[in-house]
């Protein structure tokens, strides 16, 4: 059941009516209710996915209750390491396995040797990568002594489940979430229309924002021989607004969702394309993610300590494996080794902390130094979203070669292009809402009451208008 | 709580006023704005799907006008039929294609399904009523909705380029150059296809409805069937096609082309013409036009 869907705008009303008007502010109530609802928004996917979540469910559950319970503890790392197997044993099974296939086979045949390994028909259980870094994210804090196990089964597999975070995040902890799963939800009116408003936002920037782009982003991406280099440096722009779009649009609608159920989800993007090096954009991008993995990987691999080596190879390593998180291609590592090698200066030269607050708090426009810091540290985003969208590795360097010619100069031109005029402006629009809302959690949080109206129908309308895509008769019918 | 759902339905209420008047607005100004003026001022009309888009070849038969679109059902075809008849006064005679196919339940999808529905839509939306709209909001709303948000968008826009012309986005003859009748032939294999005899209640509707319009502006009506290999599998309905015909089109004059005879290289595949199949054929009802029709 995707957010952006006539079921889910017919779920959700009905598990809010029933949340808030039949549990009667009992907490079990509430909290079965709420895993009952997940489940059922999981298996809209595919029920045989659910069989997964159960299953990753019960071994997190029972394994935190071994590490907790060990005395030993040798016995505690058998049982944690137990969990993280069979969780990352699944997740490479499901992701991954196809990739090392191939791959391997590949690296076979450079060798000169040939190979023929089958690859296998799995279908990716969605959420899987969100969902098993949840419960590893349990499993650690429970060997480290954070947290005491949740004991109460349904309690940890909502924790687990929750439906907002469920396919796409953000990458909830349990020192978070749990402990409002523990307590009672009393209804709050400006929490709820925060995150109604959060949701209208979340959609604006999915289905206006995020599915506008990456038509025309599809469009050049895949014809990027045929177009000028002007052309395709719109094409990768495009696509950062669309990742952008999609993936913050989800996160928002996901917060928001939590919200109409009194519950808060950690924030998961802030702003980043105004950030002004490359540091602060991996704190202001899928902050949820990296943050997993710097407490998670970062820090256990000896983090910052250890001098200026220990660091740029603990960096390299967290960026190569957050590339392959995103998917399994070489395009994702490729991405990952570029950021890697964004962030290195600022790691040598220890100014990876120089810019923490949002850039020109408290300041209508950005300086001029901020507004070139802001649009160098863009420009390379964008070229790392080359090799993030690329079908591979190829295409990639022949795009960005096909982008560093004559042709960057000409104007731009592709397929459609007649029909992006609104798009531009909106996403102009979109770009000075975000900007304007910058200090805020999202960027429509603090808009004042009087404008309330007017702008909810201006994002309801562009909606409504742009929201589907023009079809293409291709099918020949008879 | 109460203030929230108080607050939140209330200001639902308002947006979606104002949205359906927008829609209504911008409706109005496309009912009224949108030509469906034929150029040359034919007599002749062809409606239809890809048949007779693809057998009739318009320019080589003076006063005749073919705007067949494939994956068109008569539903569209009635809102085609609208605003050509209100712009066209020279016409004295529509052939509405009539064929296996067209009965079957199949031509459903053609109405309500995903594909044809967000296509088509915005093209036709201005002229449908409200049963129109409402036949498709029962059988598909989420695709439905989805259409009439891409339709505003896209009417506002052409009243804003004032691009009037319906004419070029309604049909036309299409034509394909090659013959795939020898690949077909070599895999060849007959299907019994139990679904083709279902018919499709709304897809007969919609063609009365066709027809009773026609009439009632005084053109003469006639239903015609484009020519067909031999081994077009949606003969397998002939039975009930024909039973159709009488009972329900009983007294409407009925041309039956599909045993014209042609080559199998004259065919694209076993139920369209290639351009070569089109040419003989069309030349064939120039003069058929000509010589017999117009005296009968």
């Amino acid at each position: 059941m995707l957010f952006n869907s006539l079921n889910f705008l017919i779920f959700l009303p009905i598990v809010f009516s029933l949340y808030w008007f039949a549990t009667k502010g009992n907490l079990r109530l509430q909290n079965i209710l709420l895993l009952v609802a997940s489940y059922y928004f999981y298996s809209c996917w595919d029920w045989r996915f659910m069989l997964l979540l159960i299953f990753s469910t019960l071994l997190d559950y029972y394994t935190g209750i071994k590490i907790y319970e060990s005395v030993n503890h040798r016995k505690k790392l058998m049982w944690l390491w137990i969990s993280i197997g069979i969780n990352l044993g699944f997740l490479g099974v499901f992701k991954y396995y196809n990739f090392f296939v191939t791959s391997f086979a590949d690296g076979l045949s450079i060798l000169g040797l040939k190979a023929n390994f089958g690859t296998l028909q799995i279908i990716l259980p969605v959420g899987i990568s969100f969902y098993t870094f949840h419960g590893l994210s349990y499993v650690i804090d429970l060997y480290k002594d954070r947290i005491k196990p949740e004991r109460n089964f349904i309690n940890y597999s909502l924790f687990v489940s929750f439906f907002p975070l469920l396919v796409a995040g953000p990458i909830e902890r349990a020192t978070h979430l749990l402990p409002q799963i523990l307590k009672k939800r009393e209804f709050d009116y400006s929490k709820a229309v925060n995150g109604l408003r959060q949701i209208l936002w979340g959609l604006f920037k999915k289905i206006v924002i995020a599915d506008n782009c990456a038509e025309f982003a599809n469009t050049i991406f895949n014809n990027s021989d045929h177009y000028s280099g002007s052309t395709l440096v719109l094409g990768a722009v495009f696509f950062a607004l669309q990742i952008y779009g999609d993936f913050s649009g989800y996160s928002d609608i996901a917060l928001g969702t939590a919200r109409l159920f009194g519950i808060d989800l950690l924030r998961n993007f802030a702003f980043p394309y105004f950030s002004r090096d490359i540091a602060e954009f991996w704190r202001r991008w899928h902050i949820s993610l990296s943050s997993w993995f710097k407490d998670y990987l970062y820090i256990p691999l000896g983090g910052s300590k250890g001098g200026t080596w220990m660091k740029i190879r603990n960096t390299f390593i967290i960026f190569l494996v957050s590339g392959f998180w995103h998917g399994a291609n070489w395009t994702f590592i490729v991405w990952g080794f570029l950021n890697a090698l964004y962030i290195m200066p600022s790691i040598i030269f220890n100014t990876n902390r120089n810019n923490l607050d949002i850039v020109a708090k408290g300041k209508y426009l950005p300086t001029l130094k901020e507004f070139s810091d802001i649009v160098l540290t863009f420009s390379l985003t964008v070229l790392a979203w080359i090799f993030f969208r690329a079908n591979n590795i190829t295409h990639a360097i022949n795009f960005i070669s096909g982008i560093f010619t004559e042709s960057l100069f000409s104007k731009p031109f592709f397929k459609g292009m007649d029909g992006a005029g609104p798009i531009y402006i909106i996403c102009i629009i979109f770009i000075i809402i975000e900007w304007f809302g910058r200090e805020s959690q999202f960027a429509i949080e603090k808009v004042r009451l009087k404008y309330n109206i007017a702008l909810y129908f201006f994002l309801i309308l562009t909606i409504f208008w742009f929201g589907s895509k023009d079809q293409q008769f291709i099918y020949f019918q008879f | 709580m109460k203030k929230f759902i108080v607050k939140f339905l209330s200001q639902i209420l308002v947006i979606l006023s104002l949205l359906v008047l927008i829609t209504l607005v911008i409706t109005q100004n496309t009912l009224a704005k949108f030509e469906y003026k034929l150029a040359d001022s034919p007599q002749y009309l062809v409606l239809g799907h890809s048949h007779p888009e693809m057998a009739i070849n318009d320019s080589l038969i003076k006063g005749l006008k073919n705007l067949s679109e494939q994956g068109e059902s008569y539903f569209y075809t009635y809102q085609k039929v609208k605003g050509v008849l209100r712009d066209n006064n020279s016409l004295k005679t529509v052939f509405i294609e009539f064929t296996n196919n067209q009965i079957s339940e199949r031509m459903n999808e053609w109405t309500w399904g995903k594909d044809y529905l967000i296509y088509r839509y915005p093209t036709y939306s201005n002229s449908m009523s409200f049963d129109d709209n409402f036949l498709l909001f029962k059988n598909n709303f989420e695709d439905y909705y989805t259409s009439l948000g891409l339709s505003q968008k896209k009417n506002l826009k052409r009243l804003l380029v004032k691009d009037y012309s319906q004419i070029n986005k309604i049909g036309g003859y299409e034509y394909r150059t090659e013959s795939k009748i020898d690949s077909l032939e070599k895999h060849y294999k007959y299907v019994k296809d139990s679904t083709i005899s279902k018919i499709s209640s709304v897809n007969v509707y919609y063609l009365k409805k066709i027809i009773h319009d026609i009439k009632a502006k005084g053109i003469r009506v006639v239903l015609i069937r484009s020519p067909l290999h031999r081994k077009y599998l949606g003969y397998q309905n002939e039975k009930v096609y024909l039973k159709l015909l009488k009972t329900e089109f009983k007294g409407i004059e009925y041309l039956d082309f599909s045993k014209f005879k042609l080559n199998d290289n004259a065919f694209f595949d076993y139920e369209h013409l290639n351009n070569k199949g089109a040419i003989i054929f069309s030349k064939f009802f120039d003069t058929y036009l000509k010589n017999k029709f117009s005296k009968e």
